[in-house]
Order: structure tokens, then sequence, then C-alpha cells
């Protein structure tokens, strides 16, 4: 009675975990199948745009890219089609990503990384798990995403056995999201607000020495690595870091130290890159081509692409 | 080791198998020994603290047990007492009583060097010492046989599905049940996994994503406006709630999946018609317990109006300071004595009004609900509040500065969703006991509401857990 009574139990666990685990894939596929259609800003469309784009050149890189490079500028002065891959609020590991989403089915002649002092500090690298996550649903797109992801917690790898929870927190908006319009046609988008310089100024700040501020070997073993993989697909690549606004126009020092690591690293992999700053490029003194301390508006984009687009020309002899 | 963490569900897993799977005579020893580890997965070292007072308390009460003569009972008692609430005293309250005289001696000019100890607050300290303290005053009242065998004792104050944030057990109640043998029931197995995912849903879903939202409204207060703050205020109310009732329905569906029944915490507290009522309903194994061994002892309500008045007073402040070191929450527990006293006062009157409006018994209930709910959150924001300052600040700002509303999509979509469910459950509750009514259920109707409980936490839960509120208490 007793034994069949554990059967009785035993097969309604077991039934219970088979109903539970099709019910995990067939969530986790049809959100999948429903990201999809999705094509406004949020991160699911995003992925969708990188996946129909059908450019030569691209952009990756965080809103640092998204709002400061202007595809249409890039595309006249290069003569090839642009679509800016950059996102808000993410670091070093998106535009790792979004190459490996890329390379999925296209050979992209150049990949522009903007890539900031602040990407490769330890606090920026460490604090990047909710644009990983925000990658969760395409995964087994990326490896290097996996890694990433999986080295946030030891349980990662375990919760991600999971379709469903790879839309976790995402869910809401992604529903939201689709019935939305294309609101972004080739990626770039541009700022109309200028910050005054009052405000500005308020807002400057020292970053004092510490380990959140040092540079993170993994960032740049990651950014090697990524450098690495466009070179392997047969694509150029060019390195960009954009200028911010110092009421004294000078960078803390942390910055410089990184900018010239990068530079290094630039020379090793035989990689230009372009280093845009208050300094070198006194245009960007004017506080009416940023939209706040870390953005350019249009006005300071157009500007700003113009110089990018000269430096490439100048640099790897595009036509 | 959390609740909410993989690791929990690993360890209790282990635990549950190898439980069932010894004879009854060596339960003991495991669940002892998986209570320990447990605690000492925080802090190893506060294991001693723990250790300690269960072998003053086992002592004491022996002893108590020994003797009949009034004067060794008392001394034993106070000895227990004592020691108990010193340790108490030493981790949790002894920095704040020294600031706190620091700064009332700066006041007359007077500039003391207070010392000041850099003791880490052991996790569930006032909640086990609370649960010793009321096994040694039951024994001294002789309500209470002492318990003879060391280790079922050290088990009942080390129990671990209550350990940490209770609720609070009494001995005459959870003693017992270690004797008992307990054989495997399905059905108590699965009231046990339905409370702990229910428990679950309500600290992953409401209450970890309300806190995104509560924490950066409080935590900087000054930059938001009077509109968030009463936002995050309504919304704290409901974060505390799930995160305590959904660590509590965890302890109570572990304890039952091993075949313990823990007392009743929570009994749907926003539904409270008025502030005595939401005691009966908030926190109930704490607020019994401060009734029996601290209101009652005082006289409670048998020497006059004035005394009944002052000793609500003390158990509310009291109540306030077990929560915490803190000038919050002694406001917190004073506010709450003021309303209780209060509420006690204008209940004639009262009663007489909503006769004379002749509104309807449900219209009053409506109001009597709506207003008590926004009294308790008057207290939250004390509560919550970093500092007294920033509790005055957000009052300030919610009547003088209501301003536009600080707007976190992910925080307030999903909490949203959650209270919605909370409150849709809480309304069916109130009709039946869900629970009962639930299991008559087919079980396809059971499982759909399985597969959406998981699948609703999967989607719109936070991905890391995070701690309990109550766990720093």
């Amino acid at each position: 009675m007793k034994k069949r009574k554990f059967k009785h139990i035993a097969l309604r666990v077991a039934l219970f975990a088979i109903i539970l685990f099709t019910l995990d894939r067939s969530i986790g596929f049809i959100l999948l199948t429903l990201a999809d259609n999705v094509k406004d800003t949020g991160s699911m469309g995003m992925v969708n745009k990188i996946f129909r784009s059908d450019a030569r050149v691209y952009v990756l890189g965080s809103s640092r890219a998204a709002h400061q490079f202007d595809s249409d500028i890039l595309a006249n002065a290069l003569g090839k089609k642009v679509y800016n891959a950059g996102r808000d609020g993410v670091g070093l590991s998106y535009s790792r990503f979004a190459a490996d989403l890329i390379y999925q089915d296209k050979k992209p002649e150049l990949i522009i990384l903007q890539i900031e002092p602040q990407n490769l500090m330890n606090a920026c690298y460490y604090g990047q798990t909710v644009a990983l996550t925000d990658n969760a649903p395409y995964l087994c797109m990326s490896d290097k995403t996996k890694e990433l992801l999986f080295s946030k917690s030891k349980w990662f790898r375990l919760k991600y056995l999971s379709h469903t929870f790879r839309f976790n927190g995402q869910f809401l908006f992604f529903i939201a999201d689709l019935p939305k319009k294309d609101s972004i046609g080739n990626g770039y988008i541009p700022l109309h607000k200028t910050t005054d310089i009052s405000t500005l100024n308020e807002k400057q700040y020292t970053r004092a020495r510490s380990y959140n501020n040092d540079a993170s070997p993994e960032a740049f073993g990651d950014l090697r690595e990524l450098i690495q993989l466009i070179k392997a697909k047969g694509s150029k690549v060019v390195m960009v870091s954009s200028p911010r606004w110092r009421k004294d126009y000078t960078l803390p020092e942390v910055y410089y130290e990184i900018a010239d690591m990068i530079q290094d690293l630039a020379n090793r992999e035989n990689v230009p890159y372009l280093q845009v700053l208050q300094e070198t490029h006194p245009e960007f003194k004017d506080p009416a081509l940023f939209a706040d301390a870390s953005h350019l508006n249009y006005k300071g984009s157009e500007i700003f692409s113009q110089i990018v687009a000269e430096f490439i020309l100048s640099e790897t002899g595009a036509e | 080791m959390l609740f909410n963490s993989v690791e929990f569900f690993i360890f209790f897993a282990i635990v549950v198998s190898l439980y069932f799977a010894l004879p009854h005579r060596f339960r003991w020893v495991l669940l002892l020994g998986s209570s320990y580890y447990f605690y000492m997965c925080w802090k190893a070292e506060y294991a001693v603290l723990i250790l300690t007072s269960t072998v003053i308390s086992y002592t004491c009460a022996i002893l108590t047990g020994k003797t009949d003569r009034r004067f060794y009972r008392k001394l034993l008692l106070t000895i227990s007492v004592a020691s108990n609430l010193g340790i108490l005293f030493v981790f949790k309250y002894f920095n704040f009583f020294s600031e706190s005289f620091a700064a009332l001696l700066s006041k007359f000019s007077i500039s003391v060097d207070t010392p000041a100890l850099k003791l880490l607050l052991p996790v569930g300290i006032s909640f086990y010492t609370f649960q010793t303290l009321s096994y040694t005053i039951d024994v001294y009242r002789g309500k209470l046989k002492p318990e003879k065998h060391f280790g079922i004792f050290a088990l009942y104050v080390s129990f671990f599905p209550q350990l940490v944030a209770g609720p609070i057990e009494r001995a005459t109640n959870l003693l017992p049940q270690f004797y008992r043998k307990a054989e495997f029931d399905y059905e108590r197995f699965r009231n046990g996994l339905q409370l702990i995912g229910w428990g679950l849903f309500k600290k992953i879903v409401i209450a970890d994503r309300l806190a995104i939202y509560v924490d950066s409204v409080y935590n900087n207060a000054e930059h938001h406006s009077g509109f968030s703050c009463l936002v995050a205020t309504y919304f704290f109310a409901f974060q505390i709630y799930c995160d305590f009732s959904g660590y509590s329905d965890i302890a109570i569906g572990a304890a039952k999946m091993l075949g313990f029944d823990l007392m009743k915490n929570f009994n749907r507290p926003y539904f409270a018609a008025t502030v005595t009522d939401f005691w009966h309903r908030w926190h109930i194994s704490l607020s019994t317990w401060l009734r029996d061994y601290l209101y009652i002892p005082l006289g409670g309500n048998r020497k006059g109006k004035a005394r009944t008045n002052f000793n609500l007073m003390i158990t509310m402040l009291l109540g306030g300071i077990w929560h915490g070191a803190n000038w919050t929450f002694v406001i917190w527990g004073s506010l709450h004595g003021l309303f209780l006293l209060t509420s006690k006062m204008t209940l004639s009157y009262r009663d007489r009004f909503w006769n004379m409006c002749r509104v309807p018994g449900k219209a009053v209930k409506a109001v009597r609900v709506f207003v008590t709910f926004n009294l308790v959150c008057l207290a939250w924001i004390f509560f919550r509040a970093n500092h007294v300052s920033d509790a005055f600040l957000v009052l300030n700002k919610i009547f003088t500065d209501f301003g536009k509303l600080f707007v976190h999509d992910m925080s307030m979509s999903h909490g949203l969703i959650g209270i919605f469910i909370l409150l849709a459950v809480q309304l069916c509750q109130s009709r039946s006991s869900i629970k009962n009514g639930f299991n008559k259920y087919p079980v396809y109707v059971r499982w759909t509401v399985y597969y959406f409980i998981i699948f609703t936490i999967l989607l719109l839960g936070t991905d890391k857990a995070s701690q309990f509120i109550y766990f720093q208490f």
C-alpha cells in the first residue's frame, strides 16, 4: 500500500516536471518568436535591427556610440551604408555581443569600435550584469556573452537552463514594445537638447584613485579578443573615444593613463585609434555642442562624425 | 544562506531526504546539525552566542524545575533573563545607547568620549533571544516543565526554518513536536510546498521589485518629490509585508514539510479595520509575545485607565526598539502606541458618528480599512527612513512639495502586477480559507496555478537573492 502510494507520488512529480520542462521550452520559444517582431529601441528591438541591417560598416558601443556617430554623415563620407549598433547603458560586453550577432550572417568591411577609458575600468567592467542579462534570450549566439554571464554567479548556469528565465525582467517591456513602430532607421539616435554651461559645471566630478577606477586586465583582455575576432572575420577595425564636457577641459589623470593603455593595445594590434578630446579638438570647448556632460547633441555629433569619417579615410584608405 | 537562494534549496532538499530516511531517534541530531550549519553560513563565530544563550536558558530552567523556593526560582529567572538580554544589549544596543548618551550630554555642553563596540549584529539575535526568554518565563510560571534533553532544547532555540526571522515560537507549541514521530505525509508536503512557492512569489516578485523604487527614493529623499515619497511609502508598506510574510510563509512551509506546525505570523494585516486589529494580524508571534510577557505582567488593563495606557505605550515603544537600535524605530513604536491609545479613546465617538451617518456597514469598514492602512503607512515612514531627519523630510515633502512622480518602469510595473495578484488572492482569502479551499479544486486547476506562480517568478522576479529585511532585527 505504502509502496503504491509512493509510486503514485513519484509519477505525479515526474509528470509535473515533464510539463514544467515542456512549458518552459514552449514559453521560451514563443517569447523568442515574438521578440523577432519588436522594432523599438529596447534590447530585443536593437538585436532585431542588427539582424535585419545590411550595412558594410557597423558602429559598436554604448550610448556614446548611439547618440554621437551620425550614420548618414559617416555613410556619405565613406561611401558605404553604415549602421549604428550602439545602445544606452551598456559596456564593452555589449559590443562583443553585437559583434557576435553581426558575424552570424554578415561580412562587414569595417567595424568602428567606440571605446572609452571608463569602459575599461573595474567598476564599469564588473557592473555590466544588467546589459548582459538583457542579452540572455540570445545566449546561444554568443559564447562570450554566455561565459561572461555565467561568471557573474555560480548559479547562473543552472538558472539559464530555463528558457523562460532568459526573458526575466524584460517580458513586460518587450510585450509593450511589440506594437511600436521602428523609430531608428540606421541606429543613430540624435540628442536635440542643449544643456546650459552652469548645469554642466555643477555636474563636474573628479574620479578619485581607487580599485573601481583602475584599469581592468579582464576588460583589456576582452577588448583584445574582440579586436582579434573582428580581424579574423576579415573586417577592418577602428577604435574611437569621444569627448566629454569638462569645465577646465582636462580629464582626471586616470583617464589619460587608461587611454595610453588603449593606445598601446591599438599599436600592438595594429588598429587605428582616435581620441577626440576637448584638448585635441578645441571645437568641443563649446558647451552648445553637448546634451549633457557625457554626450554630444546632434550639432556636436555632426562635427564629431565628420572628424571620425576623416580619420577613417586617412587611416584605412577606404573610399 | 538565504531562503530565496539556490544554496538553500539544495541544503533543504538534502535535509528533507535525510530526515525521512533516518530513524526518528536520530532526527533531532540531523536537524540540530543542519540548524547550526545554516546559522554558521552567515558568521560561524556567532554560533557561540546562540550556544551560550541555549546553555544558560537550559541550565536555569532545569534548576528552576528542581526547586520550589520562590527566591531561588526568581534568582534563576533573573540570571537567565539578564544574561540573554545582556547579550542582546551588547551586540545590538550598546552603541546606540552610548551614542545617544553622548548626544544628550553634548546638549549640556559636556563632551564625553563614549566607547563604541565594533561588532557585527548577529543575524536573528532578537528572535532567538525572545524565544529563549519565553521558555524560561514559562518554566518559572510553572506553565511548562523544563526540557531535560539538551539536544532537543538546543534544537528548539536554533530550529533553522524559523531561526533568523521567526515566527517566535513558544516552547509549549514547538518542543512537544520534536518528540512526535513524523511520517512522510504527502498532504503536508504539498501544503508546505504551496506555502514556500507563495512566499517566494511575495519576496522575489513583489518585495524585491518594489525595493528598487523604495530604496532609490528613500536613500535620496532630498532629490525626490512628495509624490514620489508618497508612492515609495505605499510601496514600502507592501515591500515589508511581502518580504516578511514571504519569509514566514517559507519558514512555515519548510517546517510543515518536515512535519512541524509553526504558528501563523500574518493574517492579511492591510485589511485591518483598526490599528488594534492590525496588531492582531501583523507579526502575530511578536505581538502575542509582547502581550504575554510584557503587557500583561506590567498589569495589562487590570490597573485602571491611566496605567493601561501607560502599559500600552511602554509595550509598543519596546516593540519598536526590538526592531533595531535607532530612534526611527523608537518613533515608529511610539506612533503605534499613540494610534492604539487614540483608537481606544475615540472608539465610542467614532461608532456614534457612523451610526448617525447611516452609512452601510461595508462602506464604513472600507473607510476604516483605508484610514488604518494610511496610519500604518505614516508610521512606516519612520521605520524605513535611514534617520529621523530623513523621515521628517519625507513627511515635509509629501505635505508641502508634491511635484512630479519619479518613474522607474521595471520596479513599478513588476511590483504593481505583484501587488494586484496579492490583493486578488487576499480578497479570495477573505471569503474562505484559500489554502483548504484551493486543495479541493481539481488537479488541472491547481497545477495551472502552480505553473502560473513559477513562470511569474521566472519572468517578473528579481534574478539575484537579496536579504530579507527582518534578518537585521
